[in-house]
């Protein structure tokens, strides 16, 4: 018999459960991790759950559920067809789904779970959550709380008080909560959010923005019908997803509209400046909530241990790069952030069911990787020889980071591209890790020439860093072997970013100022 | 010593993703083949109907006969418009070689499209998008907006469709 974690989320669901002593998620029968929270019958009457139901709700809202989270702990009564169905009864759907997913693929029978819930559920919410479980035919071992999930996953229970603030952007839903955990015990000491606002709105946004370019282009406005806009927003999704890795993405979506014999493309470059610049709004009400949950715990930032990034969009380097400086000094953790709550709600099961839970080691970047530049110093001028970091310690691998850099000089024809590993915000101070040119580079002014350096390092240790001219697409690269990793559990890994704090000023590596970082010409 | 679970899932995942990957990449290709394909069908009707030429009366028409007034300029109408419509059956054509080509080198890797227009809507191969009014029964596909593909019998990528929407007087039968 199996006990299992689930993340019964307001968008998607998941089931995770441990093996050897560590969290996995159980896909289903199409490989999928999420199960979209929906729940729907088709034309002929036939029961619907998941990404099945989703795709029939515009055609069939009215045989379709979605979101019934929101409801919960409500007398709210959901129609399906002719028949009304309560919260309990359309979560349990979702419950027994993802109860049948995981007996598939286990081959054993599941009769228990860990179910999580938002910090901020009421006993209601939260009763009608167990109930809802019990409807789809599990013993619901124990209700647990989001944000507490999520911590789980990056520390076993340490009988030490930890304060966390767990930061969770989904696609349609964002909260924040400050929780602490002694032992056993958690306490919920804040919890604020918006429960609409995710990264589809980062899609919205972006799909208005190619809109707008169309328009630039052609001087003609988009036409307003579904398959248009439908091409557009899935260009945007795929945009927004390639600029967490690229600094530039390319749009392009041929024949997009058709006047007689003339065809009228889009075609058009985003820059992930452009993209941040657009979500940035969204962002800042985001770290509004933060305020009002530090406020609401009378704390302040310093007193926070942790911070753990959950949801899908937190992907975004943005996200993570403003909630950082928001928080100065406090340290962040982030794992499949779509996952990681059903990960901890596993976890949460194998704790409460006698089974043996390892602490959850992951692969991490040991010291930060970048290379040198001209850059601001923090004294209003520029210098050469600066460490520009483009993958931070700590960061879990695989990953894929990249950031543009200009020419320093008037009419420069090369660049050196030198690799650093650690902390020292002089580049030379840190270990070197090898060099390449990018030469040919066309004769511009100084800043004209941009150049997108991506840092690829994967599971076995190996970086791949790669320097792409932008005008022309040359493209220079470098192998490096043997940039060590290391396997850290999260304990190590704090105490690794104490042991650092206490050498180097906490105010030290990676707080320069750089306005325009220049690539220096050798 | 069997396999664990998580190591079979593990195992059939990466297989799965390092297969459908390149056939998910070469979708993109074949759909912007599509879309060329289907401007230039447009076109191709557009100029086979060419511009409307105003009826003239009787008595004109005589007049023009006897005086010859025009029939050059008539003459000289026609060439472009035949040369514009040869250029955008071409087109058609050629555009339509390339996308036969790639659909016949995916439809040997088992990569078949999934036919919708037509059909009722089935939500284990597609995804509504949206419902129009049409005189077609409702929950029938009208449109498609991105064409399935099933691969070993999997579905590789959903179909995007429009369907008709149930008219007030099927709603009210219903009722």
């Amino acid at each position: 018999m199996a006990i299992v974690g689930i993340d019964l989320g307001t968008t998607n669901s998941v089931v995770a459960t441990l093996d050897g002593g560590q969290p996995w998620v159980i896909p289903d029968d199409d490989d999928e991790l999420l199960l979209p929270s929906c729940v729907g019958l088709d034309n002929d009457g036939k029961l619907l759950v998941g990404a099945y139901a989703l795709r029939q709700f515009a055609a069939a809202p009215e045989r379709t559920i979605k979101s019934i989270k929101r409801q919960m702990g409500t007398d709210y009564q959901a129609t399906l067809g002719k028949q009304a169905y309560s919260t309990q009864a359309v979560s349990a759907m979702i419950l027994q789904t993802l109860k049948h997913q995981a007996e598939a693929v286990l081959e054993e029978t599941v009769t228990q779970a860990v179910i999580t819930v938002p910090a901020y559920f009421t006993d209601a919410q939260r009763q009608a959550t167990k109930e809802a479980g019990e409807i789809a035919g599990l013993e619901v071992l124990q209700i647990l709380n989001e944000p507490t999930a999520a911590a789980l996953v990056f520390d076993n229970r340490s009988d030490e008080t930890e304060t966390v603030l767990v930061y969770d952007l989904g696609g349609g839903t964002f909260d924040v909560s400050i929780v602490e955990i002694t032992g056993e015990v958690t306490e919920v000491l804040a919890s604020h959010g918006n429960n609409r606002l995710g990264g589809d709105d980062f899609d919205r946004q972006l799909q208005r923005h190619l809109t707008d370019k169309f328009q630039q282009t052609h001087g003609e406005s988009v036409p307003t019908d579904a398959t248009v806009q439908a091409r557009l927003l899935q260009a945007a999704e795929q945009a927004k997803i390639g600029l967490s890795d690229h600094g530039f993405v390319s749009v392009r979506e041929p024949f997009l509209v058709s006047q007689g014999a003339t065809a009228l493309h889009l075609e058009t470059e985003i820059a992930r400046e452009d993209f941040e610049h657009l979500i940035t709004p969204m962002l800042k009400e985001t770290l509004e909530a933060i305020d009002r949950a530090l406020g609401d715990a009378s704390m302040e930032a310093s007193e926070l241990d942790r911070i753990v990034l959950v949801g899908g969009s937190t992907r975004i380097p943005l996200v993570q790069r403003l909630v950082e400086q928001h928080l100065p000094g406090v340290p962040l953790s982030s794992f499949e952030p779509d996952l990681c709550v059903a990960m901890g709600a596993a976890v949460q099961a194998g704790v409460l069911s006698g089974a043996e839970v390892e602490s959850i080691l992951v692969d991490v970047v040991p010291h930060s990787l970048g290379i040198a530049v001209m850059m601001d110093a923090g004294i209003g001028m520029a210098m050469p020889g600066m460490f520009s970091t483009i993958i931070p310690r700590n960061t879990v691998i695989p990953t894929s980071r990249s950031e543009i850099y200009s020419t320093a000089s008037e009419r420069q024809e090369k660049v050196e591209i030198e690799v650093f590993q650690g902390e020292n915000a002089i580049a030379k101070e840190n270990i070197p890790l090898g060099s390449f040119m990018v030469e040919g580079l066309p004769p511009k002014p100084a800043g004209a020439i941009q150049v997108e350096v991506t840092f690829d390092f994967d599971i076995s240790g190996i970086l791949t860093v790669t320097a792409t001219e932008k005008g022309k697409g040359q493209k220079e690269s470098l192998v490096v072997n043997d940039a060590a990793t290391g396997r850290l559990s999260s304990a190590e890994l704090d105490q690794t970013r104490e042991e650092i704090a206490q050498l180097f000023d906490i105010e030290g590596p990676g707080k320069i100022p750089s306005p325009r970082i220049l690539l220096s010409d050798d | 010593m069997p396999q664990s679970p998580r190591e079979r899932v593990a195992q059939r995942r990466q297989l799965q993703k390092q297969q459908s990957q390149i056939f998910e990449e070469l979708l993109g290709v074949l759909d912007d083949l599509d879309r060329a394909c289907n401007h230039w069908q447009q076109a191709q009707q557009a100029s086979s109907i060419g511009p409307r030429i105003p009826q003239r009366p009787w008595w004109l028409k005589l007049w023009h006969s006897l005086v010859g007034k025009n029939r050059g300029a008539a003459q000289l109408k026609a060439a472009p418009q035949t040369e514009l419509s040869t250029t955008i059956s071409s087109a058609y054509d050629g555009v339509s070689l390339i996308r036969q080509s790639l659909l016949e080198v995916l439809q040997r890797q088992d990569v078949t499209p999934i036919e919708v227009l037509g059909q009722p809507f089935d939500p284990t191969q597609m995804n509504a998008i949206g419902k129009e009014p049409s005189s077609a029964p409702a929950n029938t596909v009208i449109k498609e907006v991105l064409k399935g593909y099933l691969w070993q019998g999997r579905v590789l990528r959903d179909a995007r469709v429009i369907v008709a929407a149930a008219t007030d007087k099927a709603s009210s039968h219903l009722l």
